[in-house]
């Protein structure tokens, strides 16, 4: 699934949800503080400008920034940068495909100020490099699953030799153990670039401005309407995911939550200090919230990566295309500052063996007991996050 | 004669494109408009006649799941041929009842892309997604014993698997020989006992998921909780369908099951006229390899449709399709799919070998037979039904070349 990829419309009939609602149920008790306690009447007769901050300022009921575009260029900079790196390794993807380089991909990696790479935590530096030097080697070879398996995992080609990964079926790029690279460094930049830099911008002074380029780094816009239908409202990056795990209805998801704390910041961050405790919770909530959508969609694409190599006929491209993009999520908050994230790297760890990282041609090799593993890891995130067993089951689809 | 079915052919594409409109129940400017002008006919009855149905026939499958709970359960603890076949004689009168409930998927049945959906059908019963593999595979490791059976794929439980573990005697499994529990011999030291041990563990347990996920399709429907009935039948704006017309196409793209699933890949398939089966007949891709109960399924199916199609009660009376089409004025077409549904069943009661299998190699003529006159109704479905009613195609049928 491309990041820029819009394929449902989905309008939020409840624009103004109000923010104390959204933060109801938190599993972390970050809520959104009011004056008048934000009451669940007003929130769904739309009149969230009736609902206050704990200092005293109302919530408003849209996202207005007459300054955006200019506050938020070098987050877009970003945003372009990242998704120019998947559109170029796409082009080397298929039946047709035209040549890209290592050299390439870095450029876009390290371009601008501040750049990709600049902003990214050391271990998403390192493994970005990694796949980045993968793709170049692999991107005109082919690869088969049944090669690496015969060779003990050891090789990638059928020939013997150095490992390199290749083409798999035709389409996608993979590494010597089946990575898909594309996929695989996407989703690595979403977070381990993105919300890097994210706090990075948190931890400094709060302004309205500040706000502005947190909602970029996210990838929504200020129309903010949770739509993934390419319009101009539409959402990208951990925005596209947010919106894809919340139902829209009934108990508000992330998207909801994440859109109920922006407001908030953007109402706390107009106040200055008197306002700073609202700022902080909702800052906590928005990052909470984005750290739980992107293991939701991990648990989203192993489903589907098992879904897909175990239909009949099994769908092997598929599967490792899909598991790509989970895999990527997954190592994303590695090396991320641990007192802004809820998972430990520990804990990444024992998921990412969980579920056979350095050996993804096994999804296709030995499918049953890889399909076993990633239910497991599923109830390992599920732990670490407060999951019940519905939520894991919702995780899986798509909305 | 060529010429007249040339012109036979030509007629009826062109009504199957007239037909095409864009498909999905999820457009709600499209299906907030209009609906086709029935005179005095109370729609609304006939929505709530639907969900009605669909409650009972849910309900008639609940009960068929208290019974296999508790029969898997003897089967574990007493470990006996009589309680294996106990609960063997429970499957068949669960699946039976679950047969009849395909035809109505939509609702709390339907994906959570739908109107009101919440994906509770494939959990229950996903054919055709069964991976043996993943089956043995949670077999070896015992998953039927911890929380993660409840969040393990949908083609390693519901009913599908639960066929697979009561009736499959063999104590070999679908994994390849590269996979660990092979290689390493794990599996084979096992042994034969242990392994039929399991499978009556991780029936059982398929068994007790299974009830509890009919009680959730119950609540959803009952009245007195979820009262999805009140909501389908309240079809309008604001609700969860915004008009009774989108309502209408939820339960006619459920009807479609007739189709894709029922002719194509319940018979077409295996019978070879269908992609997919490259030297028929294709035993192995017969719904229910192990029990042998396709044949009955395939009558249970039509069971179904006949519901929606005539009315819920005994002799097909109270409020179906047919009362809808004779409001509109085409009472003609109502006694056409009626008649249409007459044959198809006459020619599967026709079919006498024990199993569909054994049709499908002895009786190729009957099963065909039968196949044809299942492609009269989807004919009738995707021209008349849909152009008098003013309903849309369903897009996982578009393409469809009958």
């Amino acid at each position: 699934m491309r990041i820029r990829s819009f394929t449902k419309l989905f309008v939020v009939t409840s624009l103004a949800m109000s923010a104390a609602v959204a933060a109801c149920g938190d599993d972390d008790n970050y809520v959104v503080r009011t004056r008048d306690g934000g009451t669940d009447a007003a929130a769904e007769s739309g009149e969230a400008g009736l609902n206050a901050l704990a200092c005293g300022v109302p919530i408003p009921a849209s996202y207005d920034s007459p300054n955006f575009a200019a506050n938020v260029k070098e987050e877009l900079d970003l945003k372009e940068n990242l998704l120019a790196i998947g559109d170029r390794m796409k082009t080397a993807e298929g039946p047709t495909p035209l040549t890209v380089t290592t050299a390439d991909l870095q450029a876009l990696f390290t371009a601008g100020a501040p750049s990709l790479r600049s902003v990214a935590t050391a271990f998403a530096q390192v493994t970005v490099d990694t796949y980045l030097t993968q793709f170049g080697g692999a991107a005109t070879k082919t690869w088969k699953p049944e090669d690496v398996e015969a060779d003990g995992g050891a090789d990638g080609g059928a020939d013997g030799g150095v490992p390199v990964g290749g083409k798999y079926d035709n389409a996608s790029i993979v590494n010597a153990v089946g990575v898909d690279l594309r996929e695989a460094t996407e989703k690595i930049l979403i977070n381990g670039s993105l919300y890097n830099y994210a706090l990075a911008l948190a931890g400094g002074a709060i302004t309205e401005a500040t706000v502005d380029r947190l909602l970029a780094l996210y990838g929504a816009t200020p129309a903010f309407l949770g739509a993934t239908d390419g319009g101009a409202a539409a959402n990208e990056l951990i925005a596209e995911y947010a919106s894809k795990r919340d139902s829209k209805i009934g108990a508000p998801g992330a998207y909801r939550k994440i859109r109920a704390a922006l407001l908030v910041m953007k109402a706390a961050a107009a106040n200055g200090d008197k306002c700073r405790a609202d700022f902080d919770g909702a800052l906590k909530i928005f990052l909470l919230e984005w750290e739980k959508t992107s293991f939701a969609t991990v648990i989203y694409y192993l489903n589907q990566a098992a879904t897909s190599a175990t239909v009949i006929p099994a769908q092997g491209q598929l599967a490792l295309h899909a598991y790509g993009e989970a895999l990527g999520f997954a190592q994303s908050f590695k090396g991320v500052p641990q007192d802004r994230r809820k998972i430990t790297d520990v804990q990444i760890d024992a998921i990412l063996q969980r579920i056979g990282a350095t050996t993804p041609y096994q999804l296709v090799t030995r499918t049953g007991e890889r399909v076993v593993a990633f239910n497991t890891a599923f109830q390992e995130i599920g732990a670490i996050y407060g999951m019940t067993q519905t939520d894991i089951e919702d995780a899986k689809k798509e909305y | 004669m060529l010429a007249r079915q040339a012109l036979s052919s030509l007629i009826v594409t062109a009504l199957v494109l007239a037909a095409c409109k864009r498909g999905g129940v999820d457009d709600a400017t499209s299906s907030s408009s209009g609906g086709v002008d029935a005179g005095g006919f109370d729609k609304s009855a006939l929505l709530r006649a639907f969900g009605q149905c669909a409650l009972d026939t849910y309900r008639d499958f609940e009960t068929g799941a208290v019974e296999l709970d508790a029969s898997a359960a003897r089967a574990v603890t007493e470990g006996t041929p009589a309680a294996s076949d106990a609960a063997r004689e429970s499957w068949k009168k669960s699946i039976d009842a679950w047969q009849r409930a395909e035809l109505f998927g939509f609702g709390p049945a339907a994906l959570t892309t739908s109107p009101g959906g919440r994906d509770l059908r494939d959990p229950i019963y996903a054919w055709p997604l069964l991976s043996r593999c993943v089956i043995d595979q949670q077999l070896f490791d015992k998953v039927y014993d911890k929380p993660e059976l409840a969040t393990a794929l949908v083609n390693s439980r519901g009913r599908g698997a639960a066929e697979y573990l009561l009736f499959y005697e063999g104590s070999d499994n679908a994994c390849p020989a590269t996979a660990t529990m092979n290689s390493s011999g794990a599996w084979a030291a096992l042994g034969a006992v242990e392994i039929a041990t399991r499978k009556r563990a991780y029936a059982r347990a398929i068994a007790a998921d299974t009830l509890a996920r009919s009680h959730e399709l119950v609540a959803a429907w009952d009245p007195a909780r979820g009262n999805f009935v009140a909501k389908l039948a309240s079809a309008g704006p604001g609700e969860v369908f915004v008009s009774q017309q989108m309502a209408f196409n939820a339960v006619s793209n459920a009807f479609f099951y007739i189709d894709d699933f029922v002719k194509n890949m319940k018979l077409g398939k295996p019978a070879g006229f269908n992609p997919g089966c490259a030297a028929p007949p294709c035993i192995a891709d017969v719904e229910s390899p192990w029990a042998h109960r396709s044949k009955e399924h395939l009558k249970n199916n039509l069971v179904g449709f006949d519901r929606l199609l005539r009315g819920c009660q005994a002799d097909g009376e109270g409020l179906g399709w047919d009362d809808l089409l004779t409001a509109v004025g085409d009472a003609a077409l109502a006694k056409k799919l009626t008649a249409a549904l007459g044959v198809s069943r006459g020619l599967l009661d026709a079919l006498k070998e024990p199993t569909l299998e054994a049709d499908l190699v002895m009786d190729a003529a009957g099963v065909k037979a039968l196949y044809d006159s299942l492609r009269v109704i989807v004919v009738l479905l995707k021209t008349e039904f849909i152009s008098v009613l003013d309903l849309e195609l369903p897009k996982r049928v578009e393409g469809d070349n009958d």
